[in-house]
């Protein structure tokens, strides 16, 4: 293992529902988990995925993230280890119901869009990774992500209507990197096309592939939407595909490795959890 | 119509475009930064050349995202944080000599601002090289600090939904499409749109296209650019109006007697729009009531205006009640104004009537000081 340089802050966001960022957000804490690194899951949503996700309870106040965001934070993140019986380097940190309050409360703060940075840079929390999963609305817990984070990861569901939001998503990156002046930027770490379902022609058209997953040659490079993010400098990770998997490993508030060791469904994570633990590591 | 070919390209079209103006604008803050550097103390002569290449590429890359514009020098403010506040008269010399001569290489760079002024980013020399020639115009490209185009598509795109579900009344529209005019074409003036809209409006008249708008306004794109070029207006601005509100497949006769006349109603009218809802075609009508009109003062004005509103949205009349209300109003002196002439004449009679005599003195220092008092107030009154 090699020893991690900097804490990476990696922001989950896709301004469309149902484009698996949670699914992402618990795989990749195992992964880089799994590898020794202190990884901290944290939940910006107030439907509360993770309950189902982590098989954990409904947070209460002081249990949940929002009690971080408040004036009143005494310095202890609420952070619980989860999937203890295989590892002890993963915690979460709930969000739900109390976020709900919280919103109007930080409206009427003087650093609003830097509060979640403001308190990971007073009070560090102890991981070398943590992530943060959004709802779909990427106003204002995505905003407040956007300014703590160090990197972000794009999932999208590879369907016209989520490709329209993708574009807004990287418009609202670019224009609100720009107004909030954030330097360094975080960093694009790439998209990931996600819930791929090679049966359907609409995903091989829009990803430029075939029923085997093989890049097709039929298809011009303005045509598919690796090709123009890539000609955009943004990285295209490897397709995750749709399983039924993931629906009955979350069922059971693990992730797939876990649930069914050696699944096919463990296995597209592996290059996005190499990205970030080069950039937790590297010069 | 046919249903428009969904493309990859089209799906992604803002992205692009707003990581270029990120990435451009991150290199303008570089470059301000060492562009103050290098004037605020003698830099080494190879770095200011480094600098003037760097200038060059920027002010190419500037042209293609907004153009090359011809800005009147009257226009133009100088940099206020430009920290070389003198210029020797031998520098100035030499570069009205080479624009004498050569003229205007390339373009300077200026900032668009609200009040339809410039700022000047870079080139001070030509500026004043050229006041002193007696040029009137250099040409210039922008820096779009405030007037990104991204946030111009995003503005397009909310307006559109907003007129294809009709949730927003004609005076935001008014308002959002002199807005997106100026920040697609930072150099027309707000005030000039509906005057260049009108004159538009006119030659269509004169030469029988009038009656073409209703079809071109739902035609496809390039019908509509086709029939645009075809025009031959007489100024490039009207066309640029024109264009616009065929592009948001409004009809341009329409948003001329309905949508801009908006524009000049008085503060209380907009809000009443606004806040109260009430139609604007009503809210014109009550604009009948205006200071001149009534023949009062613009505060007896709004009061007055304000009274009907009041009527208007407490008995839900309509716009032809309105109309009678209006009329009658303008044709009878208002009751109001008659009460207070009525207080004021009576109390005139009354202090030239009080009898002082036989009053005791101290009812006589009360009067007096009591008329004292009231003086003042007066005399406050009268000096504003």
């Amino acid at each position: 293992m090699k020893k991690p340089k900097r804490q990476i802050r990696l922001l989950i966001a896709s301004n469309a529902g149902g484009s698996g960022k949670t699914t992402l957000a618990v795989h990749l804490a195992y992964e880089v988990g799994a590898k020794g690194y202190k990884t901290t899951l944290v939940e910006l949503d107030s439907n509360s995925s993770f309950r189902v996700f982590l098989g954990l309870n409904p947070p209460s106040d002081e249990a949940s993230i929002a009690s971080v965001l408040r004036k009143t934070f005494n310095g202890i993140y609420p952070a619980k280890p989860i999937w203890q019986e295989h590892l002890s380097t993963v915690t979460a940190i709930q969000g739900g119901e109390p976020l709900r309050d919280v919103v109007t409360e930080i409206n009427g703060y003087d650093r609003r869009e830097y509060v979640l940075r403001d308190r990971l840079e007073d009070v560090p929390l102890d991981s070398d990774l943590i992530i943060f999963d959004t709802p779909a609305t990427l106003e204002p817990m995505g905003l407040l992500a956007l300014v703590a984070c160090t990197h972000i990861l794009v999932p999208i569901k590879p369907e016209f209507k989520d490709t329209g939001s993708f574009d807004g998503l990287l418009n609202w990156y670019y224009t609100k990197v720009g107004n909030l002046r954030l330097k360094p930027a975080p960093v694009l770490l790439g998209f990931v096309p996600t819930r791929v379902d090679l049966s359907k022609s609409t995903h091989r058209n829009i990803l430029g592939i075939d029923a085997k997953g093989k890049v097709r040659t039929d298809l011009g490079a303005e045509e598919t939407l690796p090709a123009i993010i890539e000609a955009m400098g943004i990285q295209c990770f490897p397709i995750v595909k749709e399983s039924s998997w993931f629906l009955s490993a979350s069922g059971a508030g693990l992730p797939v490795h876990l649930y069914r060791k050696g699944c096919e469904a463990s296995k597209p994570f592996r290059s996005i959890t190499d990205s970030i633990i080069k950039a937790m590591t590297e010069e | 119509m046919t249903a428009p070919k969904i493309s990859m390209k089209n799906l992604i079209s803002s992205a692009p475009q707003a990581q270029e103006i990120y990435q451009l604008k991150a290199k303008i803050d570089e470059l301000e930064t060492e562009l103050k550097q290098s004037r605020s103390k003698a830099a080494p002569s190879g770095l200011k050349e480094e600098l003037e290449t760097r200038v060059e590429e920027l002010t190419r890359q500037l042209t293609a995202v907004s153009g090359e514009h011809e800005i009147a020098i009257a226009l133009i403010d100088p940099d206020p944080d430009q920290p070389r506040k003198s210029f020797p008269q031998s520098v100035v010399q030499e570069r009205v000599e080479s624009l004498r001569r050569h003229g205007q290489q390339t373009p300077i760079i200026l900032i668009p601002r609200s009040t339809g002024r410039y700022s000047l980013f870079e080139g001070e020399l030509r500026t004043r090289g050229a006041t002193l020639l007696g040029w009137e115009k250099l040409r210039a490209v922008f820096l779009l600090e405030d007037l990104l185009p991204s946030r111009d598509e995003v503005l397009e795109r909310q307006l559109i939904t907003s007129i294809h579900s009709s949730r927003i009344n004609d005076l935001d529209l008014a308002e959002t499409i002199v807005r997106l005019l100026a920040h697609r074409h930072p150099t027309l003036e707000a005030e000039n749109i509906p005057r260049l809209l009108q004159s538009a409006l006119y030659q269509l008249e004169r030469s029988g296209q009038l009656s073409e708008l209703e079809q071109i306004r739902i035609a496809d794109e390039s019908t509509q650019q086709q029939w645009l070029s075809d025009l031959n207006l007489k100024d490039s601005d009207e066309q640029k109006v024109l264009a616009l509100l065929l592009w948001l497949q409004l009809n341009p006769n329409s948003a001329k007697a309905h949508v801009f006349p908006l524009l000049n109603l008085p503060d209380d009218l907009k809000q009443a729009i606004r806040q109260v809802g009430i139609e604007p075609s009503k809210a014109r009508e009550l604009n009948k009531l205006s200071a001149e009109s009534l023949g009062v003062t613009d505060d007896n004005a709004l009061k007055i205006r304000s009274q009907m509103l009041q009527k208007v949205v407490g008995e839900k009349l309509s716009l032809s009640q309105i109309k009678t209300l209006v009329k009658d109003t303008l044709s009878q002196p208002d009751p109001a104004i008659n009460l207070a002439n009525q207080q004021i004449s009576k109390t005139v009679k009354r202090i030239e009537t009080i009898s002082v005599e036989g009053l005791e003195s101290a009812h006589l220092r009360e009067v007096r000081q009591a008329l004292q008092k009231k003086l003042k107030e007066i005399d406050v009154l009268l000096r504003k």
